[in-house]
Parts: C-alpha cells; sequence; structure tokens
C-alpha cells in the first residue's frame, strides 16, 4: 500500500500533528495571556480528564473480561487459571462491598473497612517478599564480580546504603552526609538538567517537523516497506 | 554456633531491641526535610495547604508519619484541602486524615479545618485541572456536598489561592507532573517522594523534600518531636547498619590474615 491513507498516516502522522499543534497551543498560553487560548486549553483539560476516566473504565473491563475468558478456556495452566479466579473474586467482594451503600459506594463504611484492612496489608507482605527475592538474587550473583561496572555501582550501593540509610553515620563523620548531599544535587541535578534539555530540545524539532509532515517518526521502524 | 546464624540472631535482636525500649538515636537532618518543615513552620494560622496524594491505598506503613505531619500542620492552625490523584486515593486521604484520632484531638471540623476532594482521574491532565479551575474540576467533595456549601473552599478559584502545595508521589514519573502543573505555574512546592526524580527543580520549583524513605520520614518525626514508628524503625536500621559494618571490617581482616581458608572455617565466607 503506497499511495491514500496509509498507516503511517492515520496510526502516527495525524496523532503526532495533533499532539503537537496542542502543545503549541499550550506553550503559547504559558507565555501569552490570551483570553481564547486559555478558554481552549481549559476546556481540552476537562475534555483529557472524561477521556481519561473512559478509558480507566475500558482498561478494567478489558481486565476483568481477559481473566474471565482464561478462566474458560481450557489448557491454560492451574497456576494462571487460580490467579484470574482470585482476580474475579476479589472484583465481585469489593464490588458487593461498594454497593452495600449505594449512595456514597467506595466511599462507604463498609467499603472503607475492607479495603483499610486488606489490601494495604497484602501490598507490605509483596513488597517484604519482593524485597527478599531481590536481595537475594543480587547476594547470589554478587557471589562472582563479573565486571568493573558492578564493582562500582557495588562500591556506590553499599555508600548509599550506609549514608544514606543511616542517619548515625553522618552525626559520627560530618562531611560524609556533605558528600551525600553534594551527590544528589550537584552532580545528580546536573546531569538531569542536561538530558531534559536536550529531550526539551528534541521534542520542539519533533513538534515542528511533525506540523509541516516532515516527521516519519519511530513508529516507521514498526511499519513494513509494503505498508508505507 | 555458625557465624551465619550468630549474624542472624544478632540481627534480629537488633531489630527488636528499638520496639521494646526506644533508643532516640541521634539524628541528623537533611536540608531537604528541613526544608520541608520550614516552609510549613512559616505560614501563618490560617492559611491554606493542598495536599495532594497519588496514593492508592490507605498509607498503613506511613501512618505515624503521616500522623506527625498532619498534627504539625493543624498545630499551626492550617487548612488542608486533600486532593486525591490516585485510584484509592479518597480512602486513602481519608485514612491519613483521621488516623490516631487526629480529627478528636485537635478539634478539627470536615469542611472548615480539612476538605477531601473525590478521586481526579488522568494523572498530569487531573493535576492542571485541579489547579487552574479548580471549581470547574469539581462539584462536589468526596461526601457529595456541593463545594459552593464548603466554608473552607469559600473564595479557592485556582491554586493561585491556596498558600503551600504539598505534593504526595510513589512513582517517580509523578515528580516532574506535580512541578509543572503546580511548581511552575504557581508557587515552589513540597513533595514527599523519592527526591532523584525531582532533583533538576530543587531549590527552584522544589523547595522542601521528604524523600520517600525512612529516613526522611523520621527526621520529620524528630523534627517536629512526635516520635512515631519511622523513628523507632530507624534506631533498627542504624544499629543493624553499624553492626554489618563492623561485619565486614572483621571478615576483610579475618580475609587479609588468613585467607579464604580461614574465612571458610570461621563461617564467614561460604558459597551459595
Amino acid at each position: 500500500m503506497s499511495s491514500g491513507l496509509t498507516k503511517r498516516v492515520y496510526q502516527f502522522q495525524i496523532p503526532l500533528f495533533l499532539v503537537s499543534l496542542f502543545a503549541g497551543i499550550v506553550i503559547a498560553e504559558h507565555y501569552l495571556d490570551i483570553t481564547a487560548l486559555t478558554a481552549l486549553k481549559d476546556e481540552a483539560l476537562k475534555w483529557g480528564i472524561i477521556v481519561t476516566a473512559f478509558t480507566t473504565l475500558f482498561a478494567y473491563v478489558v481486565l476483568v473480561l481477559a481473566n474471565a475468558r482464561r478462566v474458560g478456556r481450557t489448557g491454560v495452566p492451574f497456576k494462571d487459571k487460580m490467579r484470574s479466579v482470585i482476580l474475579l473474586v476479589v472484583a465481585v467482594i469489593f464490588c458487593i462491598a461498594a454497593l452495600a451503600d449505594p449512595v456514597r459506594l467506595t466511599g462507604g463504611k463498609i467499603f472503607s473497612l475492607l479495603y483499610a484492612n486488606t489490601i494495604p496489608l497484602a501490598n507490605i507482605g509483596m513488597i517484604i517478599g519482593m524485597h527478599l527475592v531481590f536481595t537475594w538474587a543480587a547476594i547470589k550473583k554478587l557471589q562472582t564480580i563479573p565486571d568493573v561496572e558492578t564493582v562500582i555501582m557495588l562500591a556506590f550501593f553499599t555508600f548509599e546504603i550506609f549514608a544514606e540509610a543511616m542517619t548515625l553515620m553522618p552525626v559520627v563523620w560530618a562531611p560524609i552526609g556533605d558528600l551525600g548531599v553534594w551527590i544528589k544535587t550537584v552532580p545528580n541535578m546536573v546531569g538531569q538538567r542536561a538530558a531534559i534539555a536536550a529531550a526539551g530540545i528534541g521534542a520542539i524539532i519533533l513538534s515542528l517537523r511533525a506540523l509541516v509532515w516532515k516527521e516519519p517518526g519511530l513508529i516507521e521502524l514498526e511499519i513494513s516497506p509494503e505498508e508505507r | 554456633m555458625e557465624m551465619r546464624k550468630f549474624f542472624y540472631a544478632v540481627m534480629f535482636l537488633l531489630a527488636i531491641i528499638p520496639v521494646i525500649s526506644p533508643l532516640a538515636l541521634p539524628v541528623h537532618i537533611s536540608p531537604q526535610t528541613e526544608g520541608f518543615y520550614d516552609e510549613i513552620d512559616k505560614l501563618p494560622p490560617g492559611s491554606t495547604v493542598v495536599f495532594g496524594q497519588t496514593l492508592v491505598e490507605p498509607p498503613v506503613a506511613a501512618r505515624t508519619f503521616y500522623y506527625a505531619l498532619l498534627s504539625f500542620i493543624y498545630q499551626k492552625d492550617l487548612n488542608v484541602i486533600f486532593v486525591p490523584l490516585g485510584v484509592g486515593g479518597e480512602l486513602a486521604a481519608e485514612y491519613s486524615s483521621t488516623y490516631g484520632g487526629i480529627v478528636e484531638e485537635y478539634g478539627l471540623k470536615y469542611g472548615e479545618d480539612y476538605v477531601i476532594m473525590p478521586f481526579l482521574a488522568g494523572e498530569e491532565t487531573a493535576m492542571a485541572a485541579a489547579a487552574t479551575n479548580f471549581r470547574e474540576a469539581y462539584s462536589l467533595d468526596v461526601r457529595g456536598t456541593p463545594i459552593d456549601q464548603i466554608p473552607l473552599l469559600d473564595g479557592i478559584k485556582d491554586f493561585n489561592d491556596i498558600d503551600l502545595a504539598i505534593a504526595q508521589y510513589g512513582i517517580f514519573t509523578f515528580g516532574e507532573m506535580f512541578v509543572r502543573q503546580w511548581g511552575v505555574k504557581y508557587k515552589p512546592i513540597l513533595i514527599i517522594g523519592q527526591f532523584y526524580g525531582i532533583a533538576p527543580y530543587w531549590g527552584t520549583y522544589v523547595i522542601g523534600n521528604i524523600d520517600g524513605t525512612l529516613k526522611a520520614m523520621a527526621e520529620m518525626e524528630y523534627l517536629v518531636d512526635i516520635p512515631g514508628e519511622e523513628l523507632t524503625r530507624l534506631d533498627s536500621q542504624n544499629l543493624q547498619g553499624a553492626f554489618t559494618i563492623i561485619m565486614i571490617f572483621v571478615s576483610i581482616i579475618v580475609w587479609a590474615v588468613g585467607g579464604r581458608k580461614m574465612a571458610e572455617r570461621l563461617g564467614i565466607y561460604e558459597r551459595f
């Protein structure tokens, strides 16, 4: 396909053009005091929230449907099937808890009580488990030091752990605390500012090219020559 | 006893000793936490603080930190508008605004001293909408009351009408969003979240930061003199860290003197 409305045009160039146009409006609104631009931006923000709300709803519907289908399918490993069953059961329980107070829904007492006493605790458990697994895996990896980068990372990690996690260290020896603050607020800040500046300039150039229909963009790589 | 078992036993003891009997070890305050404290401290009574939260669940693991922070805010007679920006954020705001009997302790009245807004979807879009046109973004509070009937929200049209914004996040990308939509456009903000996400804006658009780590939260508890679980856990962390450093030095000396064989014999070195 080489003429007409190609994939590149409707999947990439039109969205990129619209995003660039809107970015231009927002930038102009930031610097110029034009009522029409402010009204346009406010309206767009309102629509942004509405669209996001629908997207979120869509995501949850897809999640529930996908898991329901997995439960009904044959040949799915038992562990995966059980994971989906648990997700669906929990979703149903929370739906019932929310509907127990049809006015306040998720703000109702039963839902709040159930949520506050289950989800955060489950999350803490998962975090502890995750840290244990990661730490164990990291220690195993460090049994053999493969390269210089790992040694440097290990050295900084150790420094970070002791200098940052232990408030006793800077109390015992003040310069170590100052050094930690300096690393965070000077080299780290400088590096990040440079990266942001480069990304910002790149985004402006990309937007300008998109506005004049000259930007093929990264998605080009995902489109086969026949589809262009 | 094997060296490894001895190490675990000591680590366990060092973890529980501060829980049984708090040690109140000295705390070094970072400039970021100090800035956070100072900015709240210098607000005049009656000022309004917006507390944007991207929490998706009640902050049970940091409950005493939030208790200490909000106690400090209410001691200063400041008002708080909670702005949940994460799914489940309404419950998180409800939990952190009432944990520890803080409402009764400070005689707070909902709608006058604090109010919770409903969750607003859209992340950065939501932040921008709440800040630029508050009354367009919200028509009701989380309890279903029209915002025109809430005294605390009288006269609040956008974030020019608030005195300070505190933004909390767990995922680092949110930091820049808060900075862009609240810090750059209105007033410099305070952040509860990883410093690395907002480092480029430190000192200009972000003037106070609780790093989201145990240490930073404990620093705040120490500064406001309301010790909580974070300070206790920090004592444990300090003791365990000190013991680990000692053990590292002992191991290095053993290696230097007797090599791997001696280290293996003493149980200091063992292959997994």
